[in-house]
């Protein structure tokens, strides 16, 4: 199995990059991660650990500095339509229905339109926005604007699917509920997932495995495979298992704050 | 459902300073009685009271009448035509130059580097010093008029054209990269609509502007336009001639910034406005 390549290859990427001040600073070294088709993967770290930075590089979003960034077999140097995003905000445009919103690739992308049309209400359906299609986004709560944020980045139908602390901004119930649907939706269209946070108990919710990542300068430090069955349940949170896994991952960052 | 927040009650909600008026009508009405009032102190105390002579204050009724005569039997509603469109073409041409010069400017630094400085000394002259000269190469007619009104309106429209083709922020330039979207897409379905306020802002402070524009123009020469029948009448020492074209002029420019204002609304729609 070792030296099959994997469906994401990431090796030996790093990330440099001079401040406005002149100052040289190492966003990510040294980053080796292979990642099987279908996996749910979540990054986990504190803040400057290169989580983000990581997750824009497999999204070709920005340059890396050295090393090399696959995804099956193809060198990644500039977004493909193979990439779906979500960001921390929902980033919508004001001006656009939710469809409209939902469907942006088809006029800015050279997506298929009666794709993505047919697709965009399938999701919509899914994530329980049926009946909003028309709506503004200032019309919808942070959560169901963050539901259209997560429809529109798959309904190009990408392999991969980046998403960059999509819930931080959420309130705690919210936020609960969205990642119960989120692995609902992930466990009926298996994409592969790369999911960044900065919550150890989303992370472990959430993942086949937990990368845990450490700042200055950004680097892996821990790779955990979360081997809870699935359909997660939110009461599963606080089993035994679970509080295993979570302390697993939060000695890093004890461990991380001793050395500051 | 309940998840349906409307995002502009809370902030409306949360200004305990803010005063809030009473339905509509009453807030109509009680304007209306503060102009009555008004005209019925100047034309009933005032002008009786401390015998102005009408040469130098006529009563309102006076400028009625002149207003109902200038249009009716003398030529007023043939200056409103003219000076109308001297605005309306002055202003079209101003903001389409406006608008067609800040998308080089707002694109690109070099550009803007090279045309800025050129812009904003444009808008250093005092475009009511450079009029004689407009008539001078241009003549006495609609010409001078309309290239006098396009240059006063240009520059807020440009301005803020420049600064709201800029105003796309950053998470939505990154959505687009995802998609690899070329720089005409970026354009229309990015910049575009996100310059859309800001433009709007720049075309209703150049609508006020072209107005004074057109009069300033018609005042240093001109044989048509509600300008010149206020020189006119004032060397006839018509004072309520004066009034009535003042009052033809003040409902020109509120008309038209009102109209300026609902189009903007209506397109810019997503915008939170401040009314009611």
């Amino acid at each position: 199995m070792e030296q099959l390549e994997s469906f994401i290859e990431i090796k030996k990427a790093s990330k440099k990059f001079v401040t406005r001040s002149g100052d040289h600073v190492t966003a990510l070294t040294d980053v080796n991660l292979s990642i099987d088709k279908g996996k749910f993967i979540t990054l986990v770290g504190p803040s400057g650990c290169g989580k983000s930075t990581l997750l824009r590089m497999v999204g070709g979003l920005i340059q890396r500095s050295s090393g090399s960034v696959s995804i099956g077999g193809a060198e990644i140097e500039a977004p493909t339509a193979g990439i779906g995003m979500v960001f921390q905000s929902p980033v919508l445009l004001p001006w656009r229905t939710v469809r409209q919103n939902v469907t942006v690739a088809a006029d800015i992308g050279g997506a298929n339109r009666r794709e993505v049309d047919e697709r965009a209400t399938k999701f919509l359906d899914m994530v329980g926005l049926n009946g909003f299609e028309d709506k503004y986004p200032s019309e919808l709560s942070g959560g169901m604007q963050q539901r259209v944020g997560i429809t529109r980045a798959l309904v190009h139908d990408p392999e991969v699917l980046l998403m960059d602390e999509p819930f931080a901004a959420l309130d705690a119930m919210t936020k609960d509920k969205l990642q119960v649907e989120l692995q609902s939706l992930w466990m009926t269209s298996r994409k592969t997932v790369i999911f960044v946070t900065h919550s150890i108990q989303e992370a472990v919710f959430l993942a086949d495995r937990v990368i845990v990542l450490a700042p200055r300068p950004g680097r892996v430090v821990d790779d955990i495979t979360i081997e809870l069955p699935r359909p997660r349940t939110l009461e599963m949170i606080n089993s035994r298992e679970f509080g295993d896994y979570t302390s697993a991952v939060r000695k890093h960052f004890e461990a991380e704050g001793l050395v500051q | 459902m309940s998840e349906v927040i409307s995002a502009s009650v809370h902030r409306k909600v949360k200004s305990p300073s803010r005063f809030r008026f009473p339905a509509p009508d009453i807030v109509t009405l009680a304007s209306v009685v503060v102009l009555v009032t008004f005209l019925s102190a100047w034309e009933w105390v005032l002008i009786p009271l401390l015998n102005i002579s009408p040469a130098l204050l006529p009563k309102p009724s006076a400028i009625a009448i002149a207003l109902w005569s200038g249009l009716f039997v003398g030529d007023l509603g043939t200056d409103i035509l003219i000076t109308l469109q001297e605005v309306f073409l002055g202003y079209v041409l101003g903001s389409a130059i406006g608008f067609a010069l800040a998308i080089p400017v707002a694109g690109s630094r070099v550009a803007e580097r090279i045309l800025y400085p050129y812009i904003v000394a444009l808008q250093a002259i005092p475009k009511v010093a450079i009029a004689p000269l407009f008539v001078i190469w241009f003549g006495f007619g609609m010409t001078s008029k309309v290239v006098i009104v396009a240059l006063i309106t240009f520059f807020p429209v440009f301005v803020n054209a420049v600064i709201g083709l800029r105003a796309t922020p950053a998470e939505q330039d990154e959505l687009f990269d995802v998609y690899n979207a070329s720089a005409w897409r970026r354009f229309r379905y990015l910049r575009l609509p996100n310059s859309a306020p800001y433009i709007f802002g720049g075309l209703n402070v150049g609508v006020t502007l072209s107005v004074i524009g057109a009069i300033v123009a018609e005042f240093v020469g001109a044989q048509e336009g509600i300008g010149s029948a206020i020189i006119r009448a004032g060397f006839a020492l018509d004072t309520a001639g004066v009034f009535a074209a003042i009052a033809v002029l003040t409902f020109i420019a509120a008309t038209a910034s009102a109209a300026i204002q609902a189009i903007g609304r209506k397109l810019v729609f997503w915008m939170e406005n401040p009314k009611g």
